[in-house]
């Protein structure tokens, strides 16, 4: 019994020495793990000066070279890979700009990005020194502005304000004998306006948009003076018999006005009139409403004529006009071509009535420019 | 036991006799059939807005649970019937608003007949799409064919005749579904003395493809108003963005060039600050890693409606999340 038991415990151990190994695969295989990596150093973005050069990044892998990959994309920005690292160069950059590239080292799905900038050249554009800050002066009377520029840029963007219309910009011409030196050229309308106005230029170049360099033409504003106005140089066609004389309008006293006649019937439209010594092309009038509800202009024309015979429409104001007691009214500056003597404001509407419909009005001033 | 056995044996023979079913033999019958949803229409492609053109193909499917063992001829003509269909339901007698032919001059059809080869269940008629870009994104197109029942072998006439739905897309938008940039960061500056205060829209803007380098948006921060004066608006208040070339400045921009689609009056200003235009991706990453992708427009013009009005200035950045892997796909 105990031979049977050795016997065959003997005969298991033998079966299992011989069967252990002949479940061993008969094939020979390599499990070896490609790999690519670039040290966490040399990852770093790498920033060439404007003068180029070349930078090593090492690459530790066991692929072989013609397997992984190594790619840039831009042009500028040139790769050169080797068994065990890649050179990045750039040339010389030409640009105004700093450029941007990335270079992108892989293998399948192991891949390693590198940020690489360039500086460029630098960027000039100077007026009168500053990039910003310049104020330049203008005359009223408008005229040509001529703006000194130092730049090493093409300027051709040359910004005006939508707002500022009365600025255009003629050209831009070289110094000769100084390649650095430009002159701008812009064409300024003259001013009718009281207030002084500016108007910021933006100067830009393609070659270097993010260098923005300003400047302010500052134009002087025009002086008005009151016309000297008698009682001969009014006139109306629809004075109200019973009150509100026609010189009450220039007696700088607004509780007295004028009043177009209400208690008899004109059958055309009822109107103010000015007659004046000299001739004028350009003015601007100023009224004061009585202190009344009833009777305010809110549509007028206003004629002109140099023989008080022929008359020609100079403009119709239908909006702004004051209908408030005491109210005042300026208007804008009104110009003809042609010079006039004779300035008449026929009134088509009033917040009382459609023409013909009586008016009134406290005080009124006429202005012409200084001279 | 002589029991036992019987049962055992008449088990045996029970299970033998499980076996004589065929479950390959076939389970319908082969017919001819045009690849078309429940309303035959078959509306799956897009073209892509390309110089050299794409191709689109009408699939001709055969029926059966086995693939045939002889091939069947398939030929189709052009048809009209499903297209009056589609617009007479659709659109009454709303002429202005019906689906177009597919020009002439935009498709190739070179082969109307072929057949299915033995053993395949589908063929595919090419069609080639060209001169795209004379297309209105605002139209629908059609092409409707049908099965020739004289040249055709056994083909099953509730599927013999299809409506094809052509629609295009570029890098930047589609047709098949609305494509919409958001604004952000963006400013609109009405260019007058009483302009007020600048606006800052938030709104999204319905981007449309026009060729394979440009798209079509409203100015601003317009509005289509509602359908029936839609048409009107966008051909009075949209502009034209044109994507060229990466900058030399950042390979991974593109330079645009923007200008009125049609009444319009809109010029492209200086670039200024991030307004620089500019198409490109942006990628926004979390310190944890995760990244979301954007396609953006940068976009500095101005625009006016009525030579009348003020220009109004837009510095506008937008933007569409997208996601680079589903391009794969």
């Amino acid at each position: 019994m105990k031979k049977n038991r050795l016997f065959f415990g003997m005969l298991g151990i033998l079966i299992c020495v011989i069967g252990t190994p002949s479940c061993a695969p008969d094939y020979e295989t390599e499990f070896e793990v490609k790999t690519l990596s670039v040290p966490d150093r040399d990852l770093a973005p790498i920033l060439f000066g404007l003068e180029g050069g070349q930078k090593e990044v090492r690459v530790e892998t066991n692929v072989n070279t013609e397997n992984w990959k190594v790619t840039s994309n831009a042009d500028w920005c040139k790769v050169a890979k080797s068994a065990d690292k890649v050179v990045i160069s750039a040339a010389a950059s030409e640009l105004y700009v700093t450029r941007i590239a990335q270079v992108t080292i892989a293998y399948g799905h192991q891949s390693y990005d590198i940020p690489v900038r360039q500086i460029g050249k630098e960027s000039i554009l100077l007026v009168e020194g500053k990039r910003n800050g310049v104020i330049k002066e203008m005359a009223e009377m408008g005229g040509t502005l001529s703006v000194n520029v130092s730049s090493n840029l093409v300027i051709d963007y040359v910004s005006i304000p939508d707002t500022t219309q009365w600025v255009r910009f003629l050209s831009v011409t070289e110094i000769p004998g100084n390649a650095t030196e430009k002159l701008l050229t812009f064409e300024i309308d003259p001013s009718f306006d009281s207030s002084i106005r500016y108007s910021t230029i933006i100067l830009q170049s393609s070659l270097n948009f993010d260098y923005v360099t300003t400047f302010v033409i500052k134009q002087k504003n025009v002086e008005y003076t009151q016309v000297p106005l008698s009682e001969s140089m009014l006139s109306t066609n629809a004075q109200e018999p019973n009150e509100g004389p026609i010189r009450n309008l220039i007696d700088n006293n607004p509780s007295t006005f004028f009043h177009s006649a209400w208690s008899v019937t004109i059958s055309e439209a009822h109107y103010l009139q000015v007659t004046l010594e000299n001739p004028i092309n350009l003015f601007k009038f100023w009224y004061q409403n009585r202190n009344n509800s009833n009777g305010k202009p809110i549509d007028i024309t206003i004629k002109i004529s140099m023989d008080g015979s022929n008359w020609t429409d100079l403009t119709q104001i239908t909006s702004g006009l004051p209908t408030g007691a005491s109210s005042q009214y300026e208007s804008e500056l009104l110009r003809s071509s042609t010079s006039f003597k004779y300035i008449r404001w026929v009134v088509n509407k009033t917040n009382s009535g459609t023409a013909p419909t009586f008016f009134n009005m406290a005080e009124f001033k006429l202005y012409v420019l200084k001279q | 036991m002589k029991h036992k056995i019987t049962i055992i044996l008449l088990f045996v023979i029970a299970l033998a006799a499980c076996n004589s079913y065929d479950f390959e033999q076939e389970q319908y019958r082969n017919e001819v059939n045009l690849l078309s949803n429940s309303e035959l229409v078959y509306d799956r492609q897009v073209a892509k807005l390309k110089d050299d053109g794409d191709t689109i193909y009408l699939v001709a499917g055969l029926s059966g649970s086995q693939l045939s063992t002889k091939p069947f001829k398939v030929a189709v003509i052009e048809a009209d019937s499903l297209f009056n269909a589609y617009n007479r339901t659709n659109f009454d007698i709303d002429k202005a608003r019906f689906a177009r032919w597919l020009p002439d001059e935009c498709f190739t059809f070179p082969q109307t007949q072929t057949q299915i080869p033995a053993g395949q269940f589908q063929v595919k008629f090419p069609i080639y799409l060209h001169n795209l870009d004379i297309l209105s994104p605002d139209t629908t197109y059609f092409l409707n064919y049908k099965i020739d029942s004289l040249k055709t072998d056994a083909f099953n006439s509730r599927k013999k005749e299809v409506l094809l739905r052509i629609y295009m897309e570029n890098e930047f938008a589609t047709t098949k579904t609305n494509t919409f940039y958001n604004y952000t960061s963006s400013y609109i500056i009405t260019l007058s003395k009483d302009g007020g205060v600048p606006k800052r829209p938030t709104s999204s803007n319905q981007v449309f493809p026009l060729g394979p380098d440009s798209v079509r948006m409203l100015a601003g921060d317009e509005t289509f108003g509602d359908y029936k004066s839609a048409l009107n608006n966008i051909n009075r208040m949209s502009i034209k963005v044109t994507v060229g070339e990466k900058t030399t400045k950042n390979p991974l921009a593109r330079s645009v060039t923007i200008e009125p689609y049609r009444t319009i009056e809109a010029e492209q200003m200086p670039p200024i600050d991030m307004y620089d235009n500019t198409y490109l991706i942006n990628v926004i990453s979390t310190p944890d890693g995760r990244s979301t992708y954007y396609k953006e427009f940068r976009l500095h013009y101005k625009y006016r409606l009525q030579p009348t009005q003020p220009f109004k200035e837009v510095k506008a950045i937008l933007r569409m999340e997208y996601n680079p892997r589903a391009d794969l796909l």
